[in-house]
């Protein structure tokens, strides 16, 4: 105990001390989760549009104004040579096409269905996703307001959003770069810190000395798991203070689900470290598993869009199972009830994981 | 005498390199074993199987009667090691690092101070200084007081002067002594000949083998043959024409004479060797018979090695 208490001094003694550990713990994720916050943003700010119209009529110049009234959507070319607006589509001079029928108005008029074509730059897939979805809902407030007998008794749907009301996409978004964050804190420092001491030899002092093999690894995982704790709850801070998060779930419950997934994060950071012998080496396991993890994690994209390979692998990694509690702690209030299957799995990872690590790391070479 | 240290048969390899081929020694209470030899010898395996951090592929050791394998926790606390490289923390001052090596062993400055007092009042005024930040000998006292702090049993320094100028080196061998005179047995290698005339017992170590473990006088004395040196400004072109002369052993450049070692001092060889200088040196020259220092003792029984 003495040991472990002399080891932790002496690691936080050195953190302190140095100006750079110091900035890489604290700063750095401080300013990554302001900047990266705001431009992980997949926010649809303006939409550029073309404007096909083959009518010409009075209702088709009607729902022209309907997109000019509309924030979001500007004009940037207005012809009926559809040719040319394809070549606008494809210099990215124009988002999308709204192509207006010939007979538009007069269909309408005698209440026959009509169809507008919309042709939609799908490079980005999501953002198509979102324009599709705001042209429908223009043109369907248009049939709703305008008309007409056709529409009547015609099913029409309407949602509401729960938990994030304000569709404040940061919501979403800040809990899973604050995981990222401390999971990138907590691998990335214990797996350098130890291979550290490998790299300059302190290692082989150590190693002749009273002090145990899991003296050793508790003495560097124990700051690294404090610095993890406080700097996740830092995260919180700002993401409630600065972007007004809403924190609607219990903190104790956040706390032990942290902790049992630092404990991950420091087991593997403990296992790629045993297996190196530098600092480089080191760094390098580290950062592949970190992209393996923040593209697998459902950060990006949503674990039930990846295809079936995809959702099986997400599902196989931790941190998965973090984002999607700590997304439900802070934003919908879960508590323990509803999280218990990631709870296991965590537990399961740490202990696991920590196993292995042991295992691996043996104080006697050979 | 009864021994403190007692190695049997000790070999270890690396893949199908023999790191150490069946080395068995003894050392004694109160004296200072050197092991010298090439990089590449095997000191530093040796080293780090008589410090338990490794285990050899066969043979056994033991330290104060503890088993080097079995025993390896009771050995961890009873010795004191320095690393072949600088293996303090960087970032922690002089102060710092001393007072952490001395806490983990369970022990304060305050109580072992005695220990040190001879090496650290010279570094007493860089004690708020970083380790990193010092001097190449300052760094290898500190490293010497780090593993003094906890009094060992025993010192086991792996190359401690390497890397370090004359002045520093010198003083160092001076605490060495005065450690030894405390009563601490100490064993030490180094890759530097004229090191071997400060131990007590030297054993030369090379291709894994000890060639021979006695005391540096004794090893001198009985260096077969005699050795010559002549001086010339063409030290080239005379080293060209005494390698063909039969009848000796090795001509070999040492600082900025030639020396030759002969397998018996006879007339008609001086004769010869004088004649072919003579023939066909224009400058001047001469030759006079020398005593063997230990690099001359080491390079003979390397050569004998590899000839067998």
């Amino acid at each position: 105990m003495r040991n472990i208490f002399l080891l932790i001094s002496k690691e936080f003694k050195q953190i302190f001390r140095s100006r750079n550990m110091l900035a890489i713990i604290f700063m750095l994720p401080i300013i990554q989760l302001l900047v990266l916050s705001n431009a992980a943003d997949f926010e649809l700010k303006l939409v550029q549009f073309a404007w096909e119209d083959l009518d010409k009529s009075s209702l088709s110049a009607d729902l022209l104004q309907k997109f000019l009234a509309a924030p979001i959507f500007r004009l940037t070319g207005d012809s009926e040579n559809s040719e040319a607006n394809d070549i606008m589509l494809r210099d990215n001079e124009a988002d999308v096409i709204i192509s207006i029928p010939k007979g538009f108005e007069r269909d309408l008029v005698n209440g026959f269905p009509s169809t507008i074509q919309i042709r939609i730059n799908a490079i980005d897939g999501s953002a198509a996703g979102l324009i599709s979805a705001y042209v429908g809902e223009i043109i369907g407030g248009f049939y709703r307001s305008e008309l007409i007998q056709v529409q009547q008794g015609a099913p029409s749907t309407t949602s509401r959003y729960l938990f994030n009301p304000e569709l404040n996409y940061k919501a979403y978004m800040i809990p899973g770069i604050l995981v990222i964050l401390v999971s990138i804190i907590g691998l990335l420092l214990t797996a350098l810190n130890i291979a550290r001491e490998k790299e300059i030899g302190t290692i082989e002092q150590i190693n002749v000395t009273p002090i145990k093999k899991y003296q050793f690894i508790l003495g560097k995982l124990i700051p690294m798991l404090i610095i993890g704790i406080v700097e996740f709850w830092v995260g919180v801070l700002i993401g409630c203070g600065v972007f007004h998060i809403p924190f609607v779930g219990n903190p104790l419950v956040q706390l032990l689900f942290l902790v049992v997934y630092l404990w991950v994060m420091l087991g593997i950071g403990l296992l790629i470290s045993s297996q190196s012998q530098t600092q480089q080496q080191a760094m390098f396991i580290a950062f592949f598993v970190i992209m393996v993890f923040v593209f697998l994690s459902g950060l990006f994209s949503a674990v039930e869009n990846m295809p079936n390979w995809g959702t099986v692998l997400s599902k196989m990694i931790p941190i998965t199972h973090f984002i999607r509690s700590t997304r439900a702690i802070m934003l919908n209030g879960a508590g323990m009830m509803h999280l218990y299957k990631d709870f296991v799995v965590l537990v399961l990872y740490a202990i696991g994981v920590n196993l292995l690590a042991i295992f691996a790391y043996r104080k006697t070479s050979n | 005498m009864q021994s403190f240290i007692s190695a049997k048969n000790l070999s270890k390899s690396y893949g199908d390199t023999l790191a150490l081929d069946d080395v068995s020694f003894q050392v004694y209470p109160n004296e200072i074993v050197g092991f010298i030899g090439p990089d590449g010898s095997g000191k530093s395996t040796l080293f780090q199987i008589l410090t338990t951090l490794l285990i050899p592929d066969s043979g056994s050791a033991t330290i104060a009667g503890f088993d080097t394998g079995r025993d390896f926790p009771k050995i961890r606390s009873s010795i004191g090691y320095m690393p072949g490289r600088f293996s303090l923390y960087p970032d922690l001052s002089v102060e710092e690092n001393l007072r952490f090596f001395a806490n983990i062993f369970g022990s304060s400055i305050e109580e072992n101070y005695e220990m040190i007092k001879g090496v650290y009042t010279l570094l007493a005024p860089f004690a708020k200084r970083k380790a990193g930040a010092l001097s190449g000998g300052m760094k290898q006292k500190l490293a010497l007081c780090c593993a003094l702090i906890h009094k060992p049993l025993v010192l086991f320094l792996d190359e401690p002067t390497t890397g370090v100028d004359a002045v520093s080196r010198t003083e160092f061998w001076d605490n060495l002594v005065q450690i030894r005179d405390g009563g601490i047995p100490i064993v030490v290698s180094t890759p530097y000949m004229d090191e071997a005339t400060r131990c007590d017992r030297v054993a030369m170590i090379y291709g894994g083998k000890i060639m021979q473990m006695d005391t540096p006088e004794y090893i001198i004395a009985n260096y077969q043959g005699s050795l010559l040196a002549i001086r010339t400004q063409e030290r080239y072109l005379a080293k060209q024409l005494l390698s063909q002369i039969k009848g000796i052993d090795s001509v070999f450049t040492f600082g900025d004479a030639i020396h030759i070692s002969l397998p018996e001092r006879t007339e008609p060889i001086i004769d010869e060797i004088d004649a072919v200088l003579q023939r066909e040196l224009s400058s001047t020259y001469s030759i006079t018979e020398i005593l063997p220092n230990f690099e001359d003792c080491f390079l003979q029984f390397m050569r004998q090695k590899s000839h067998e």
